[in-house]
């Protein structure tokens, strides 16, 4: 063994490494000086400086500053030292200790420490420049309030174009030329709806030659029910949706959709962004909340659970709250609160009490799903349930007093064994089985029986006490078990169950509630959830607005409907520019602040902070209304410009940042997917409804512990990609191929990677190879007989524009080619002797099969074009 | 992350392309044909695997990940305090520090019942399950310090994996990949063979070698147990290789139209048709080769081998934990 490894070999065994890297040498963000005439600004030159290699040891983190010195603070910045130094003396470079130590000759002395990097001559300059003309301090751009900015004066009427214009202008470039008509409306049909148009859309679009031509397509692409799917999936990518727990079981989540379907509805209604976010982070606490409000606290409900046997079931609630509290700092803040979870943050105004503060707000929470019966279940159920009720009482009556009071035993029981760990196995099992068990497989929230013991009985709700009592007659523990027999419960339990089967069903909705008995949060002492340090209340960071408790509820204690009415308050200076990014980001590529994830110091600077903050105070004066804010910038001509690339643009921009042409963008997993099913014919295009399992090799199911992939039949399999089951642990593979995010935490923005997988996957997944066969089918049946006819239908339906008569005379020779070998193969089937390498190539297949597989040919080509899978 | 670099490889490569209208099939595979130069940064074409971070001085990573394997107490990591405590309850500190999965069924101490002794001139003591191994210490490094507060599966892999208990952080190979590079062409540059013993793999799927906030060019490459051993691989049934080479050549239309530079040509078919499914179908044998021989610790030669041919981290799931000729280790 060891000899084969050689020296090169590097043998890195499981009980023997640890890898220690740091994301931030790894991912540091290179921001560079822009190049404009003035002085030296602090935010946008010296910041980034700063931030990048002084602030680890020389920042806001407290517990890690180093000889007592901030840089972060004009104050702390150019006070005395311990050490009797001064590291910034305004206006004199020569006597601040900050530029003679990054310069210094002597690598001991010199700043930042190795293994840090030596600043760049320019950057020094910078430091200087910036010292002499004064050092002044600027607050980081993105916690200045919104203000909304003059429009620049220009030929362009659309504000969007004007502030491009000036940029462009600045820098000496001209914007391009329009896109083709076919090229727009396959952009922007693909946009906003995550299809393409069919050729019929865009005969339609070029034969309408008015000047509100396109307005009329976008007007109708916003109003189209596909709208909501694909605005849906931009944002369960934020909140991290899947369809099962996670974790080792992995077990199933059948009513992860409602909330899915909450987002599709709400996006097609414009639910306008504020009451989105309400719903969402506190639908539960509104005063006129309804089942409809509570199904949007879903959103809470995408963290993962562990039930395996031996989890803490308190280690793993706290991570769910913590996963809460990063995702909500992401999604909202566009901030990585999560680097708080440990320490103070190390470069932006974040300490780790603050993020407790906002964790605090997520620990009052806990998971219960609610009774949200479908409009098809309603009636139904709602008339069922009376009688259901009175029945179940009448099977519980006998017993009804000897269970309640062992009931009640075992809820004590219960709730000393979990303040009194240790004391009895048996017991501690029995809670842990508690939380393990509740709802495994049907979504339910898994500490929810918790909650009911915790909740006095008199106010839990009658469907509380209900479930509580199946659970108890399920999983009764072995020292009731001669009480059981006594009574007769294993009877009585058939009987309840017969009646619930019975029950007419009411499908219900994951939500989150108020914790019943109120929750103390805590500091955690390195972010280990059983160190607790200071007490914290729910609150909001410092470098933020103030919280609003006064709403009207005189609560003395913040909830999460403050935090959520604080994050959409006009004085808000992340939520609507966050917002407005990402939505820039779906549209061109890449958004004005390209970490959409980080708007904090460590991100980029907006490359046109000007308009990102006209699109953020439009977007809260149109009541917050995204459909408007979307139909605003794929109006501009910014938006409409072609996106070829330019040779002076490779040079003076190879970036695109000042947008000089439009972006190509490689399609998402589900719109390269549902692109094919829509050219095939396959497409189920029906609306909503629970998530459906699409073809796909039963290896990939494997991954996991014990996942089962069981296809579904008929036409749901060809439905959108929205609607494609998510198993956490072994996901649908021809996504994860083409950069599905991992569904286990929050993801801004999507990689688009290019890799071999990709090309296979198109070549040869059945499911592509399916769905050429049916777009040869329709070909043949569609188009007249010629094989010119048949390639410009086929070409035309898959890339909506026809062939380049190089492209076409190419495909005729690829057909023909085709049609030449199918014959031989064809003939090498029919004669049976003797074998040739043809048929020992391959197993031979009925003949009839191979009629018109040049067709087939064709479309899986078509199918694997570049251009099919870009928009451009 | 990144950006300026990936850009830039993109539009140089864009470029190259001729703005686009060229198949995917063949763009992809630039992936494939990075050269030395490109590995080692000088040349960055391959928008798949930025330029590596480092100078590698490792021209192979290999991760051997056997999951339920034989204990470390019976195997190399001798507890003497454990032979004291032999039959004992478990200690008290123990038991509050952390639970265990299996709680209360473990609550008695149960010391190795085998030999250590030091081997070799350093001395590391091995147990006497392990005679091959304890003739090599000398050229073993053994890291004894590594502890782990994960009493369940996916998150102690996780921890293993990708240095955190949670999910959703790229994984060790990815990192690998990312800092090294890969000199590998004909293969992927992070691959994963799994063991199959008939049923899933008893841990947190395919977040153990996924890339997770990384670029899915950082993900592992599954080579797969039954099926094809990278999906979709085979062409389908209903054509034969001269009908899926002239179907390859026809995605390839517009480099036939517009004449490109002739490095695109490089692109050859071979690759996709005979180089990668071949590298791949010779692991796949080499992988059920490590399983047949699963009662020994040492990966087959034949396996390293073809480890020579290629380049870049490589894990393997080895299940012990299911597999009863385990059972006379304990």
């Amino acid at each position: 063994m060891v000899r084969a490894f050689r020296q090169h070999v590097l043998i890195l065994a499981a009980f023997g490494l640890v890898l220690v890297m740091s994301v931030r040498d790894v991912f540091g963000v290179q921001n560079q000086p822009l190049e404009t005439a003035g002085g030296v600004r602090f935010n946008r030159d010296v910041l980034p400086i700063l931030a990048e290699h002084c602030f680890e040891c020389h920042g806001f983190d407290e517990a890690h500053r180093e000889a007592g010195l901030r840089l972060d603070l004009s104050e702390s910045a150019t006070s005395e030292l311990p050490s009797g130094m001064r590291a910034v003396v305004p206006g004199n470079p020569s006597a601040s200790e900050l530029l003679r130590r990054v310069v210094h000759s002597d690598p001991e002395q010199r700043m930042p420490p190795a293994p840090g990097k030596t600043l760049s001559s320019q950057q020094v300059q910078t430091l200087t420049d910036w010292i002499t003309a004064g050092a002044q301090y600027e607050k980081h751009w993105a916690y200045q309030p919104i203000q909304r900015p003059d429009v620049p004066a220009a030929v362009d009427t659309h504000p969007i174009d004007a502030f491009i214009a000036r940029e462009l202008t600045e820098r000496g470039l001209r914007p391009s030329p329009p896109a083709d008509r076919i090229t727009l409306i396959r952009r922007v049909t693909l946009d906003l709806t995550g299809l393409p148009p069919t050729m019929e859309d865009v005969d339609s679009f070029l034969a309408d030659h008015s000047e509100r031509a396109y307005e009329r397509v976008v007007d109708g692409l916003l109003a189209s029910p596909h709208f909501g799917e694909r605005w849906a999936r931009w944002w369960l990518d934020l909140a991290h949706y899947g369809d099962s727990d996670g974790y080792l079981q992995d077990f199933l989540r059948p009513v992860a959709w409602r909330y899915r379907q909450w987002v599709i509805d709400a996006f097609n209604a414009d639910l306008p962004f504020d009451q989105f976010t309400i719903q969402q982070l506190a639908g539960d606490l509104l005063p006129n909340a309804t089942v409809e409000t509570r199904m949007g606290t879903g959103f809470l409900r995408n963290t993962l659970s562990n039930r395996e046997g031996g989890a803490d079931l308190e280690e793993y609630r706290v991570n769910q709250v913590l996963d809460r509290t990063a995702t909500v700092a992401t999604t909202w803040l566009g901030l990585t609160a999560g680097c708080a979870q440990c320490h103070d943050h190390k470069f932006d105004e974040f300490t780790q009490k603050e993020f407790y503060q906002l964790y605090a707000f997520f620990n009052d929470a806990d998971e219960e799903n609610v009774n949200a019966a479908l409009p098809e279940e309603r009636e139904k159920y709602a008339a069922a349930q009376n009688d259901h009720a009175q029945r179940r009482s009448q099977v519980l009556a006998p017993v009804q007093a000897q269970l309640d009071e062992l009931m009640a035993a075992w809820e004590a029981k219960i709730l000393y064994t979990e303040l009194h760990p240790g004391e009895d196995f048996a017991w501690d099992r029995n809670l842990e089985l508690l939380g393990l068990q509740w709802g495994q497989n049907l979504g339910e929230g898994q500490l929810e029986g918790l909650h009911i013991i915790k909740t006095p009985r008199a106010q839990r709700t009658q469907s509380q006490q209900d479930r509580l009592v199946d659970y108890f007659l399920t999983a009764t523990p072995a020292d009731y078990t001669k009480t059981v027999e006594q009574l007769g419960l294993t009877k009585i339990k058939a009987e309840l169950d017969q009646l619930q089967s019975q029950l007419p069903k009411a499908t219900r909705a994951p939500a989150m509630v108020r914790t019943v008995t109120g929750r103390q949060s805590f500091v955690f002492v390195r972010g280990d959830f059983r160190r607790h340090g200071d007490v914290v209340v729910p609150d909001t960071p410092g470098s933020l607005p103030m919280l609003n408790l006064n709403d009207g509820r005189s609560l003395t204690r913040a909830d999460r409907l403050h935090l959520a009415k604080w994050l959409v308050s006009p004085e808000h200076p992340l939520t609507a520019r966050v917002t407005v990014n990402r939505l820039w980001q779906e549209l061109f590529g890449r958004g004005l602040v390209a970490t959409s994830e980080n708007f904090g110091v460590r991100g980029d600077r907006p490359t046109h902070p000007e308009l990102l903050d006209w699109l953020a105070s439009d977007l809260m004066q149109q009541k917050w209304s995204i459909k408007s804010l979307l139909k605003t910038i794929v109006l501009s001509k910014t938006y409409r410009q072609s996106s070829t690339s330019r040779d002076d643009l490779a040079e003076l921009d190879p970036q695109n940042r000042w947008l000089a042409r439009q972006q190509r963008i490689r399609l998402s997993a589900e719109a390269i997917r549902d692109s094919a099913l829509l050219a095939s014919g396959l497409l189920n295009a029906s609306i909503g409804g629970p998530s459906l399992k699409p073809l796909q090799p039963d290896s990939v199911s494997k991954d996991g512990y014990a996942n089962v992939w069981k296809p579904s039949e008929g036409r749901d399999r060809y439905r959108r990609g929205i609607y494609t089951f998510l198993q956490r642990t072994s996901p649908f593979a021809q996504f994860v191929t083409f950069d599905l995010p991992d569904t286990s935490r929050c993801c801004t923005r999507r990689e688009r990677s290019n890799t071999p997988l990709q090309a296979l996957t198109l070549l040869n997944d059945p499911v592509f190879f399916e769905m050429a066969k049916a777009l040869a089918a329709q070909t043949i049946a569609n188009a007249a007989k010629s094989d010119a006819d048949r390639i410009h239908y086929a070409f035309r339906t898959v890339l909506l524009r026809p062939p380049s008569p190089e492209e076409s005379d190419r495909l005729l020779a690829f057909v023909a080619e085709q049609r030449a070998l199918i014959q031989k193969r064809h003939a090498a089937i029919t004669a049976p002797s003797p074998a040739t390498a043809e048929s020992i190539e391959s197993p031979p297949v009925d003949a009839q099969a191979m009629v018109d597989r040049e067709w087939v040919a064709l479309a899986s080509v078509l199918f694997n074009l570049d251009e099919f899978i870009n928009r451009e | 992350m990144n950006d300026e670099r990936t850009i830039s490889t993109m539009l140089a490569r864009r470029r190259v392309l001729m703005n686009g209208r060229y198949g995917i099939g063949a763009a992809s595979l630039w992936s494939l044909m990075r050269s030395d130069a490109s590995a080692r940064g000088e040349d960055s074409q391959s928008p798949a695997v930025s330029p590596c971070q480092f100078a590698p001085r490792a021209k192979n990573v290999i991760f051997l990940f056997m999951m339920g394997g034989p204990s470390h107490v019976d195997l190399f990591d001798p507890k003497p305090k454990m032979a004291e405590l032999h039959g004992m309850p478990m200690p008290a500190s123990l038991i509050q520090a952390k639970k265990s999965a299996t709680g209360g069924i473990l609550e008695t101490v149960l010391a190795s019942r085998h030999r250590f002794r030091p081997r070799g001139q350093c001395g590391m003591e091995i147990s006497d399950l392990l005679p091959h191994t304890s003739r090599d210490v000398d050229r073993l490094c053994l890291v004894r310090s590594m502890h782990c507060e994960q009493s369940n599966h996916d998150p102690a892999q996780l921890l293993m994996h990708c240095g955190t208990p949670l999910f959703g952080s790229p994984s060790m190979g990815s990192w690998i990949t990312y800092g090294l590079g890969s000199l590998s062409q004909n293969m992927p540059g992070y691959l994963v063979l799994l063991s199959d013993d008939g049923h899933g793999l008893e841990g947190a799927g395919s977040s153990l070698w996924g890339s997770g906030y990384m670029p899915s060019s950082y993900r592992g490459v599954t080579f797969r147990s039954t099926g094809d051993a990278i999906l979709h691989l085979q062409t389908p049934e209903e054509f034969t290789q001269q009908m899926q080479r002239s179907r390859i050549d026809a995605i390839r239309i517009s480099i036939n139209l517009r004449k490109s530079e002739p490095g695109i040509r490089r692109f050859s078919r071979e690759l996709m048709l005979t180089r990668w499914p071949f590298e791949c179908r010779r692991l796949r044998l080499s992988c059920c080769r490590l399983q047949t021989k699963r009662l020994r610790l040492e990966p087959p030669t034949g396996l390293i081998r073809s480890r020579l041919e290629h380049s870049g981290p490589i894990a393997f799931s080895h299940d012990a934990w299911s597999n009863a000729a385990f059972g006379s280790f304990i």
